[in-house]
């Protein structure tokens, strides 16, 4: 029974044409069905904001009007930034991969509560519904940050899109409540918190700032809204109010919500490099509690947006302990490289972009540092510089972990594999792409290009047109690896159970899972134990052999501690 | 997977249902709850910090000519603080099987729970008459911010609890099981909590 | 311990001293405090660079060497190294101290303006600067001097705006509802861009102007001629500035429109009729109390809300403001 392989007959049902018709799929309670639904969800957003970033690099491609006027250029940048933040990489790898894998790494046949975790979806599908109607009834103009009194003063579509991101915001709560519980509550027979994958630690650590941050941002939101309505309240300024009241609730929000962003990417990360370099993870607790650490320090450093309007007092606190976090980003980083150490390393596209990531992030998170530093901030804050850090931080961490992860759970979700040299070509054009985008951008910020600006002097034309065309080459690897993706749905390789040698439970069912996700629940060994699969030259598949070693409770032995050596 | 009893927690926990055939252990629903609640805590935490940070920022508080936070508001906390009596009745009741002390119990927490929206919006019918409503200035609009924002959530469990209520009629809730009047009694307890730190924190305030 | 980390920092400081100046990515140094922060930037920039080379290699080393052969192999199961795990936790902690406390120190020093700076009052409003000297005259462009410390107390009559001069590297929000300010000591003579760096609306990327560095006594002199700016204008043209420097043009139209006060359109010459029923030529005389006196006299129709320019305007203000509105017949 280890094995359910595609032998050409008798096939099984699986969760994909288990229940047939679209209906099915709308009232679906299956967390890989409601994850699948997701990832095209939030496709569907990137694309979206994507054509909208493409639209603000070709505007600036010539000083003064290349396409549009100032007035859309202000609401293309903020829809930008609104969608990508909130439609796209929030709910991003924990929505979308998260529901899909969650469940099955930890041998359960769902999450606690799937009808909440539904229920999210629908909130999520509101709450675009809310922020697309925005846009088409004419934009918000604010900058995603929304910040008073601007907000309140300004004609545009503020309210309509603030509702949208409110409800987004009910929505990443409920999917962070179902995998705190879940991981609390359903971890089966063997797997101890020191045992559990550190993709779910990752996912457990994002999910308790989706819980305990993103109320915050519900009730600046409504503050907001009571402002422009009532047309009183407590961020405005000719009343006694305080717009920086404003940026303090906004950024204690939104600056957890940049480690909800980075923290299951580096979840996802973590699975890939073990898996694809064969050899346990390095450094395994280090990983799991710096993930946690980071959690905790992401609550207290967000003045650190702020360091142009505090107090002298208030600016060196917050610059003290932003450093704080940089900290368990550095061991995670030291730990990779250690695990690709005398590992067998598989240069595939999963691999290529976690490689991509340490390179990718490494940039982003190190010029985190000038930003930390007061002096150095001041002159760089509200520049390019800021444009290019957060863009290497999210788009070549995150969105790069993302289709890391993508593509290695791909042949799981869909039962098909893709064209791995489309793949690994659409990987380099999108780094080299990316690459040309936001590095010319670190120079023009120190160079003292203000960001969010729709016009600028000659002296800044010639980086701006390189960024442009770099930004043009990512979107032709974007369309690349939309189009082998979409040719691997329907005539892609028939996946194996296990093509990887991943020890992680979800590979010990078939691609694509059954309905219920396991015949039997697996029994947890070390989720990084590659000694457990045996290669199967024939089929292409990793079998499961079981651990070398087992306790009397038939629980795998031989693990971290045991057997440490070097 | 388990091999618990099928104690009060299994069965209402099952998250899923049969449909997905996933059994959640003990307590995953209590605990569930006491996520939402912490959340919900957040939220007020941080407007009462909102409050704060007005408050001391203002030069004068209450500004001159306005009038004084309604006595009444006592009486307000007097209620809630019964209704959170009552509702641990009404737990206490169902544990014994007592069907007839649960249906009272819950019935007194209902009333009490509309009492205190009604002595509420008399607070705000008799403020508004001395010329102070949520757009009259900040003062005005912190009180009728976090007294509006409680009063919302006391209506959101206003209605769960009329559920509770009917399905104490009908008689299905026992020892063995009654989730409905758990998650209840916690909310309510949590309301109760809340309304206390928002009623000191106006209180100190003014 | 502390020593030590100023060891590190010191002997950084003489690595890259030389490499400090001017540079390609950063804007000409024309203050007193840009060296300082070049000279963070540049010590942040190497050490980024270290490790990020550093893992670079150390990335590609493993790639080439330890490329899969056997599908079954499986590395050593090397689960942690306590030594290493600690040591590089220890030094970027003992790194980002170092870094921390210097961005702090050379923050404090573009903080603290010193006592006996000179004051310029600032107006950021959508979408242009308005900067006001000591004796009342207004630009919209800055003149500073060189060589001598500068405060600019800044707020906005509308939303947030930002003071920025990436050649002083000095940024700082401009808030409505308060005052806010920054301070430099301009070094090198000459002109550089001054842009809004707080997003506020249609006109943010075009909120720029300039700031002009004056030479060792040009300032003074540059002062001198500016307080007379009126004379070596054609009066007209003078009274149209001050219209609008004044704001004048906040309550008076010159198309015709009544605002919250009477148009000048027409109005010189004309015969106004005031609110006690009598009726007054509008002379230059009726004029000048206007503007000095404005309660004296209150014009039929309107609320007694003009404020008095007593001392904020002088005789030839007058003349060509009368000017100006004489060339609006
Ligand atoms: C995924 C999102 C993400 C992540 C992970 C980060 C990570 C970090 N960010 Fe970033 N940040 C953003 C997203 C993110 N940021 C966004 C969106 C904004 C702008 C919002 C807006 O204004 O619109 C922003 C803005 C921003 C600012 C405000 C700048 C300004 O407006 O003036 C600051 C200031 O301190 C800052 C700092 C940091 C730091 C110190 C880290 C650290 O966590 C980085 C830690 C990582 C490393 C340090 C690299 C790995 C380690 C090594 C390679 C080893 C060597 C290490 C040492 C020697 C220490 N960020
Ligand atoms: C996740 C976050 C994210 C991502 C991924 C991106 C991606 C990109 N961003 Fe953006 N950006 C922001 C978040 C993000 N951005 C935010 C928050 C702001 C600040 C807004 C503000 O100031 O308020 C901002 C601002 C911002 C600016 C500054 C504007 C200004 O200040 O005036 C610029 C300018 O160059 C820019 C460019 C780009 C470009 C060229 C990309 C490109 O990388 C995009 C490439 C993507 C595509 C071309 C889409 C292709 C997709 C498909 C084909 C779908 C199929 C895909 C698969 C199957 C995988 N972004
Ligand atoms: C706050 C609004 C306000 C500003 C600013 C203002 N005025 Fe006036 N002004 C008025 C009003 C209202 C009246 C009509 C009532 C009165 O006569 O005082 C008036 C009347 C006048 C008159 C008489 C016009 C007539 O129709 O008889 C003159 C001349 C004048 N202002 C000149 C000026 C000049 C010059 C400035 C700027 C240096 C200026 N005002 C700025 C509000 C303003
Ligand atoms: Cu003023 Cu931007
Ligand atoms: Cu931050």
């Amino acid at each position: 029974m280890t094995t359910t392989t595609y032998d050409g007959h008798a096939e099984e049902k699986n969760y994909l044409n288990a229940k047939p018709g679209i209906w099915s799929w709308l009232t679906t309670l299956d967390h890989k069905r409601i994850g699948v639904m997701y990832l095209i969800s939030i496709l569907f957003a990137f694309f979206l904001g994507g054509m909208l970033a493409l639209l603000v690099r070709t505007e600036l491609l010539t000083p003064g009007k290349t396409i549009v006027d100032a007035d859309t250029y202000n609401q293309l940048f903020t829809l930008h930034g609104a969608i990508m933040i909130f439609l796209f990489i929030i709910p991003g790898i924990p929505a979308a991969i998260g529901n899909f894998v969650l469940p099955l790494m930890l041998g359960a046949k769902d999450v606690a509560f799937p009808r909440l975790n539904l229920l999210s979806w629908y909130l999520w599908i509101t709450g675009a519904v809310f922020a697309i109607v925005s846009m088409v009834v004419g934009a918000v103009d604010t900058g995603w940050t929304f910040y008073t009194p601007y907000s309140t003063q300004t004609s545009t579509q503020v309210i309509n899109m603030t509702m949208g991101v409110f409800i987004l915001g009910f929505s990443s709560i409920f999917t962070g409540l179902n995998f705190v519980v879940t991981i609390h509550k359903l971890r089966p027979a063997g797997m101890t918190w020191w045992r559990m994958p550190l993709m779910l630690w990752g996912l457990y650590a994002t999910a308790i700032i989706q819980v305990l941050a993103t109320p915050v941002l519900g009730i600046t939101l409504l503050l907001l809204v009571a402002e422009r309505a009532l047309g009183v309240g407590i961020f405005d300024p000719s009343l006694g109010g305080d717009p920086l009241l404003y940026q303090h609730f906004f950024w204690f929000y939104s600056h957890p919500a940049v480690y909800i962003m980075i923290l299951p990417a580096m979840g996802v990360i973590s699975e890939l490099i073990s898996v694809h370099s064969r050899k346990t993870i390095f450094g395994y607790h280090a990983i799991a509690l710096s993930s946690v650490a980071i959690a905790a320090f992401s609550f207290i450093v967000w003045g650190h947006h702020m360091f142009t309007a505090m107090s002298p007092m208030g600016n060196m606190i917050f610059s003290a302990l932003t450093f704080s976090v940089s900290i368990p980003s550095a061991v995670k980083t030291f730990n990779w490289l250690a695990t690709l150490y005398r590992g067998h390393i598989r240069l595939n596209a999963p691999m290529l972009y976690a490689l991509a990531f340490i390179f990718l992030f490494g940039i982003g998170g190190l010029t985190g540092l000038f930003l930390g530093a007061l002096a150095t901030d001041i002159h760089l804050h509200d520049t390019y510089f800021i444009v290019a850090h957060f863009h290497y931080v999210m788009f070549g961490g995150t969105v790069i972990a993302f289709l890391g992860g993508i593509h290695h759970w791909w042949p799981k979700m869909f039962g098909r594999m893709y064209n791995e040299n489309l793949a690994r070509i659409a990987c380099l054009l999108i780094f080299l792409g990316f690459n040309f985008t936001f590095f010319t951008q670190f120079i023009l910020g120190t160079m003292g290009m203000p960001r969010r600006y729709y016009d600028y002097i000659d002296t800044f034309a010639t980086l701006h047109q390189f960024s442009t065309m770099g930004s043009y080459i990512m979107a032709v690897g974007f369309f690349l690896t939309a189009g082998y993706l979409i040719h691997s749905l329907v005539a892609g390789e028939r996946a194996v159970e296990n093509p990887w040698g991943a020890a992680t439970l979800e590979w010990r069912t078939a691609s694509p899972p059954i309905e219920h996700n396991f015949h039997e629940t697996p029994d947890a060994n070390y989720p990084y134990d590659y000694s457990v699969n045996r290669y199967n030259p024939e089929t292409g598949n990793y079998d499961y052999i079981g651990p070398s070693r087992v306790d009397d409770h038939g629980h795998a032995v031989g693990f971290h501690g045991a057997e440490s050596t070097t | 997977m388990n091999h618990t009893p099928p104690d009060t927690l299994t069965v209402i926990d099952s998250g899923g249902g049969p449909d997905r055939g996933q059994i959640n252990p003990p307590g995953t629903g209590t605990f569930g709850f006491v996520v939402l609640l912490l959340s919900l805590a957040v939220l007020f935490f941080s407007t009462m910090l909102g409050y704060a940070y007005v408050r001391w920022n203002a030069p004068e508080w209450p500004p001159p000519d306005m009038p004084p936070l309604p006595r009444t508001l006592w009486l307000s906390t007097l209620l809630i603080i019964v209704s959170s009596v009552t509702v641990q009745h009404a737990v206490r009741a169902v544990r014994r099987d007592d069907a007839g002390g649960l249906r009272t119990a819950l019935v007194a927490t209902w009333i009490l729970g509309a009492l205190f929206l009604i002595i509420q919006t008399m607070n705000y019918m008799s403020l508004a008459s001395s010329n102070l409503t949520a757009k009259t200035n900040l003062y005005g609009f912190t009180f009728y911010m976090l007294t509006f924002l409680h009063a919302l959530h006391v209506i959101g469990g206003l209605i769960p609890l009329a559920i509770v209520i009917r399905r104490a009629f009908q008689g299905r809730y026992s020892s063995f099981y009654h989730p409905g009047v758990r998650y209840q009694a916690m909310y309510w307890h949590f309301l109760d909590l809340i309304w206390l730190f928002i009623f000191v924190v106006l209180m100190l305030g003014s | 311990m502390n020593l030590v980390f100023d060891l590190i920092a010191q002997l950084a400081l003489m690595g890259v001293a030389q490499t400090a100046n001017k540079t390609f990515y950063m804007p000409p140094q024309a203050s007193a405090s840009a060296a300082h922060v070049d000279w963070l930037f540049d010590l942040i920039l190497w050490i980024s660079v270290f490790f990020f080379v550093l893992i670079v290699i150390l990335m590609v080393m493993f790639i080439v060497k330890y490329r899969v052969k056997d599908p079954n192999a499986e590395g050593p199961r090397i689960y942690h190294n306590t030594p290493l795990e600690i040591t590089w936790t220890a030094i970027p902690l003992a790194i980002v101290v170092v870094i921390f406390w210097l961005g702090f120190k050379g923050y404090m020093d573009l903080a603290v303006p010193p006592a006996n700076a000179y004051e310029i009052q600032v107006t950021g409003q959508k979408w242009k600067w308005l900067f006001t000297y000591p004796n009342g005259y207004v630009d919209e462009i800055l003149h500073v001097p060189s060589d001598r410390p500068v405060t600019l107390v800044m707020t906005s009559t509308d939303v947030i705006h930002a003071m920025y001069i990436p050649a002083f590297r000095a940024k700082t929000d401009v808030m409505p509802g308060r005052y806010t300010k920054i301070w430099f000591d301009a070094t090198e003579p000459g002109t550089y861009p001054l842009f809004c760096a707080e997003y506020c609306g249609t006109g943010h990327s075009a909120m720029i102007t300039e700031v002009l560095v004056h030479g060792p006594g040009e300032f003074e002199t540059w002062m001198d001629e500016a307080a007379n700016w009126i004379a070596t204008m054609a009066p007209e043209e003078a009274g149209l500035k001050l219209y609008s420097m004044l704001g004048c043009q906040q309550c008076h139209s010159t198309t015709g429109a009544a605002g919250i006060g009477p148009t000048w359109a027409g109005l010189f010459g004309s015969e106004r009729k005031m609110k006690d029923g009598s009726t007054i030529v509008a002379d230059e005389n009726y004029i000048r109390q206007s503007i000095l006196e404005p309660q004296a006299e209150i014009v039929a129709g309107f609320d007694p809300v003009m404020p008095t320019f007593q001392g904020r305007i002088k005789d030839d203000g007058i003349a060509a403001l009368i000017a100006y509105m004489k060339s609006l017949q």
